[in-house]
């Protein structure tokens, strides 16, 4: 095999969309997901490896970089003799199209909570009053099958989605099994809260069918593999709240896969909310219109274990086939 | 593309029935409701009737470029009337505006479920069809008809490529 003739024309890359990821951080001091363009930077845009979730696609995609270059000058005529570098900062801004879990709770950036289905007559409550008490699993579930008794999977329907998480016992600091949900700085009452950390998880999917014995789940859940303990409650809407203290914090991974071939990738091991959720508005033929929500984020700086140096965020370029080094 | 246009067609008809059941065609002897889609007629097919609402399908494209999948088609509704023989067809122009009545009655919610009718009974593919709200054009006085053309726009994803 040879490549005697490298072409200039692969190196400039076309592409036409931003395909977004996210994976959870181990909070407060937990595992960062790495990405590794070498092991994975090829991956099927629609299988990304695990744990990366994907977001589907953005637009608008928006890097900046805020970190402050100071010249240091010297001399009866200050001539610059040296530059560095200070208050590493970096923001990230883009529109989602598609709606969902993890796509508000980036883009609100507060505690995102499931309203969970609601007994009748209950008390009326902005995220979700009194709770349909939770199905037990029983045992052989798994992150993709949800194992009931038969009068419990009768509370269900192919359709809904659902929320798999332990009862909330007083716990405090970050809860929700998968990835950190919420804070809670002091305990709840558990004898009214026993549903709390169901109402904030992040382990939820969609029940995509029914057995006789089990809900089948679309999506796997976050977090494998389901513990004893854990129960299930259906949910109705999300919602987020300005105003809230907590802060949402992912690894983000952001492809540019070119038609031209080639591959840029943008990733930021720690991104947290940098400004309150809202939507921006896409036309389609008015008055119907698209309502994309909109993220505003800021890198958190972590350590690049190869040569301890800081890092805000990566960005890697698998060259298209037949491209020359430079 | 199918199960959109059928979607539409059948979503259409059913309103037309249930608010102008007497707005009926006659073809080969069976009497149906009087919407057609012009591309699902026989090649051998005559002028179209008057009083009948004709759906002819138009261009494709995408309706965000840069992202996702979703699709936008033109459809076209054309119809015309000569009026009543009754009234010498000085009516047409009431005619017309019954035609013009019936379309924006029909077109109202301008969304309907998607399914696949390809077996011959509906099928739910899990996701919905809208459409813009209907733009009329001028009206078309050829004597002894008067017609009009409505144009609307039928978003939809289409059954591929959808994860």
């Amino acid at each position: 095999m040879s490549n005697a003739n490298p072409k200039r024309s692969q190196m400039a890359p076309v592409a036409r969309g931003v395909r977004a990821y996210l994976a959870p951080v181990g909070r407060p001091s937990g595992p960062i997901v790495a990405f590794d363009p070498a092991a994975e930077g090829l991956f099927e845009l629609d299988s990304p490896p695990a744990p990366w979730l994907d977001l589907g696609w953005v637009e608008n995609f928006q890097r900046t970089a805020a970190t402050k270059y100071e010249a240091l000058r010297t001399g009866p005529v200050g001539n610059i003799a040296v530059q560095c570098r200070t208050q590493p900062e970096a923001h990230l801004e883009f529109d989602l199209f598609s709606w969902g879990k993890l796509q508000m709770a980036l883009s609100g950036g507060t505690q995102m909570m499931n309203v969970l289905a609601a007994l009748p007559l209950g008390q009326l409550r902005g995220s979700g009053g009194a709770a349909i008490p939770a199905s037990p699993l029983q045992s052989g579930s798994n992150s993709s099958s949800l194992v009931l008794t038969t009068d419990q999977l009768a509370l269900f329907n192919v359709g809904d989605i659902v929320a798999v998480d332990a009862d909330y016992n007083g716990e405090t600091g970050y809860i929700g099994a998968g990835a950190p949900a919420a804070y809670l700085t002091s305990s709840l009452d558990v004898g009214t809260h026993v549903d709390y950390i169901r109402r904030v998880t992040f382990n939820l999917s969609c029940v995509a069918a029914k057995t006789p014995s089990a809900l089948t789940l679309a999506q796997p859940l976050l977090a494998s593999p389901v513990v004893p303990g854990m129960s299930v409650q259906r949910v109705v809407a999300f919602v987020d709240r300005e105003g809230s203290s907590f802060f949402q914090e992912w690894s983000g991974l952001f492809v540019v896969p070119a038609d031209s071939g080639g591959r840029a990738c943008f990733y930021y091991p720690r991104l947290q909310v940098a400004a309150s959720g809202r939507e921006a508005r896409q036309e389609l033929a008015a008055p119907i219109f698209s309502p994309m929500l909109h993220a505003t984020l800021r890198a958190l700086p972590t350590t690049d274990p190869n040569d301890g140096e800081t890092v805000l965020c990566y960005r890697s370029y698998l060259s298209a086939a037949n491209a020359p080094g430079y | 593309m199918q199960a959109t246009k059928d979607s539409f067609y059948v979503e259409l008809r059913d309103r037309l029935t249930a608010v102008d059941p007497q707005r009926t065609i006659t073809i080969d002897g069976a009497t149906r409701p009087a919407i057609v889609v012009a591309e699902n007629e026989p090649p051998t097919a005559g002028p179209p009737l008057c009083d009948a609402l004709y759906l002819h399908w138009g261009a494709a494209r995408p309706a965000l470029p840069a992202a996702g999948t979703m699709m936008e088609m033109e459809c076209v509704i054309s119809y015309r009337t000569k009026g009543t023989e009754a009234n010498a067809g000085l009516d047409r122009g009431r005619g017309l505006a019954s035609l013009d009545t019936d379309v924006l009655a029909i077109c109202l919610p301008p969304q309907t479920e998607k399914c696949d009718y390809s077996s011959g009974t509906a099928a739910d593919l899990g996701s919905t069809i809208f459409w813009s709200l209907p733009v009329f054009s001028s009206l078309v006085n050829a004597p002894p008809y008067l017609g009009r053309e409505v144009s609307v726009t039928v978003f939809f994803y289409p059954e591929v490529n959808q994860p």
